[in-house]
């Protein structure tokens, strides 16, 4: 591989480790907070699309899609918090991963019956195809816009944890839940805040992903949401640095791996990844960012 | 009495009743197929069991070595006819191989074996909920392997016209065997140390329990009944492919585990049961219409996944140890017997 396609390839993962950021930043925030799974995160990102699927097709403008989708996926998170995971308040990780797993099944199937099974397309835009030539490489629109609002909201984020009092308790409540509460913190407050915020995070994934992606399917949510859950991993389950780390090289890794695969080998790509970083994780149970905690 | 003993007396009464339900069967008649496919469903979800149940590792793979165990004897069996046909760039030793069914499911159940031992001492190195979502990566890895190997699983098209080499009597006799082996397995000093892991893994540690190696010994012995019921399923269903062995009978099996409850292999065979039911019996409903009113649902796709999803959540918020709960019958009736409380 020549240093230019090296380059080019970085550039290509920085946008998709965005999108994969996004994810693994929701699902880390619930998983250190309540332990929580939530494989019924990626449904959140398949309602987004089916939001901005309804709404292209009746021809709304995109001022008023964006906003729709954000309120949709952060609503759709909150009432997966109220009518699913609270009742569980308080159970095993293990009940929490299959409640979730159920929902996530639940919603899959739902979307099926009630819309199609099939693919719905999702019109392209005249601006999420066009490219630009900075010097010998190209940049995709929709990679600078993945890139700068990722980057943004990462701003915003750290912003809110560190300078707001529910993102103060949030953060505090990934560290130990029951301090947060004895400091007359709501505990419902904070799970329903951290539940809005990562369908926000979702709903943002949700407008990257298909602005570009051209069809929306009711499982189209599960393959990047599991990828997520990779890069949690491989950041160090639970800690919200390492969900944004392990998102990057998820990404680099994955379109890096991608320009050396050719022929066969290609159509083993996401096994390769995936292998690779369990290799990875062989080196670092813990995590790229993680703390060690030894078993026998 | 020699503890294996007492075990396997215990697993009789499991026997048992899957004996009085295969004796249903030859008593009725007719097509055996649905009480095949419940023995299969028997014996995948005791492997689950046997790993699961005791290290309390909840496993999203065992699709992966299942599917392992259905490749192989599928690729193994399929008549060399058909297999110059649909895989010509297969070696020619596998090319012109036909052996016996029971020389195919011993190769099935090793193939089970011999992956689990590859991916279980990297992926256990992981504890809790990392180990579950690295073995959650086992699965996709599996998936793209069955999808991408053209010359040997024909992808996507998957193997068609495997032989019916299952009848009802040999699923039961390898259901049986699965149940007693995993009850013999959760007796055993490594499945009561695991089982001691599973409820505090640092305090286990700390008195020396090894584990990571427990932990790997139970993923190997769950990988080989695996790779088994594999075998069974691709000459019981005819025609594999990799859809067949991703999420959606994933959830089906974490289903079948959960909803008997997740200690007890006893358990495991009456969610086996619920499930089977459920999918034998609601599956001819997908393709009919529902009217309501205004609405008209043109095609219930998916109307099995959808009632499976109701049963395990009625489960998870009503009874989060299952139906059968946390004793084995047997454990339940001497305590009876003996007048104590649990």
């Amino acid at each position: 591989m020549t240093l230019h396609e090296f380059v080019q390839q970085c550039i290509n993962g920085l946008s998709l480790g965005s999108t994969y950021a996004l994810l693994s930043l929701g699902l880390a925030m619930l998983f250190s907070i309540m332990g929580l799974i939530n494989f019924a995160h990626g449904e959140l990102l398949t309602i987004g699309g089916y939001v901005m699927w309804t709404m292209l097709h009746h021809d709304v403008s995109w001022i008023l899609v964006v906003p729709a989708t954000l309120l949709a996926t952060t609503l759709a998170a909150v009432a997966m918090e109220r009518i699913a995971f609270r009742p569980l308040r308080g159970a095993s990780i293990e009940t929490l991963l299959v409640t979730s797993f159920a929902l996530a099944f639940f919603i899959q199937t739902v979307l099926q019956i009630g819309v199609s099974a099939e693919p719905e397309p999702i019109a392209h835009t005249g601006w999420s195809d066009r490219g630009y030539s900075v010097g010998p490489y190209t940049v995709g629109l929709i990679q600078i816009i993945t890139t700068a609002v990722t980057f943004a909201v990462l701003v915003a984020l750290v912003v809110f944890l560190r300078r707001t009092l529910l993102g103060v308790s949030i953060r505090a409540a990934a560290e130990d839940f029951g301090v947060v509460r004895l400091m007359g913190i709501s505990a419902g407050r904070v799970v329903v805040a951290a539940f809005a915020l990562s369908g926000l995070l979702a709903g943002i994934a949700a407008l990257l992903l298909f602005a570009s992606a051209g069809s929306v399917s009711p499982t189209s949510g599960t393959a990047p949401v599991v990828a997520a859950f990779i890069a949690v991993v491989l950041g160090g389950l639970g800690n919200l640095t390492g969900a944004v780390v392990g998102g990057y090289v998820l990404g680099f890794a994955d379109q890096i791996l991608a320009a050396v695969h050719s022929g066969t080998i290609l159509q083993f790509h996401d096994a390769v990844v995936l292998a690779i970083l369990i290799g990875l994780l062989l080196l670092r149970p813990q995590g790229l960012v993680g703390r060690r905690q030894e078993l026998a | 009495m020699w503890w294996p003993l007492r075990s396997a007396v215990g697993a009789a009464l499991v026997c048992a009743g899957l004996v009085v339900v295969a004796a249903w069967g030859w008593a009725s008649g007719g097509d055996h197929s649905k009480l095949t496919h419940f023995f299969i469903n028997v014996t995948i979800v005791v492997a689950l069991q046997s790993f699961s149940g005791n290290s309390g590792i909840l496993s999203f793979g065992h699709m992966a070595l299942f599917g392992a165990g259905a490749y192989v004897a599928g690729i193994l069996t399929l008549d060399p006819a058909l297999k110059s046909t649909y895989l010509p760039s297969l070696p020619h030793f596998l090319q012109d191989a036909n052996p016996r069914w029971w020389i195919a499911l011993a190769l099935a159940a090793a193939a089970g074996g011999a992956l689990a031992l590859l991916s279980g001492v990297p992926i256990l190195r992981l504890d809790g909920a990392s180990a579950v979502i690295a073995i959650l990566a086992l699965l996709l890895i599996a998936d793209v392997v069955f999808g991408a190997w053209t010359g040997v699983t024909r992808g996507g098209a998957g193997l068609i016209g495997l032989p019916p080499e299952v009848t009802m009597t040999r699923a039961l006799a390898f259901a049986l065997a699965a149940v007693v082996v995993a009850r013999v397995f959760k007796d055993s000093k490594t499945g009561l140390l695991l089982r001691a892991s599973r409820e505090d893994a640092f305090s286990a540690a700390s008195v020396g329990v090894a584990v990571r190696a427990y932990r790997v010994r139970a993923w190997v012995l769950s990988g080989v009944i695996a790779g088994a019921a594999g075998a069974l399923f691709a000459w019981w269903i005819g025609t594999i492919s990799p859809t067949d062995f991703f999420l959606a009978p994933t959830f089906a099996l974490i289903v079948m585990f959960i909803v008997g409850g997740k200690g007890t292999v006893a358990g495991a065979v009456v969610g086996a049961a619920l499930v089977t039911l459920v999918q034998e019996q609601v599956r001819g409903y997908e393709d009919s219409s529902l009217h309501l009113g205004v609405i008209t649902f043109h095609r219930l796709t998916g109307l099995t996944q959808l009632v499976l999803v109701l049963m395990i959540l009625l489960v998870m918020y009503a009874r989060p140890e299952g139906i059968v709960g946390r004793e084995e019958p047997d454990e339940a009736i001497v305590r009876f017997l003996r007048g104590r409380t649990a």
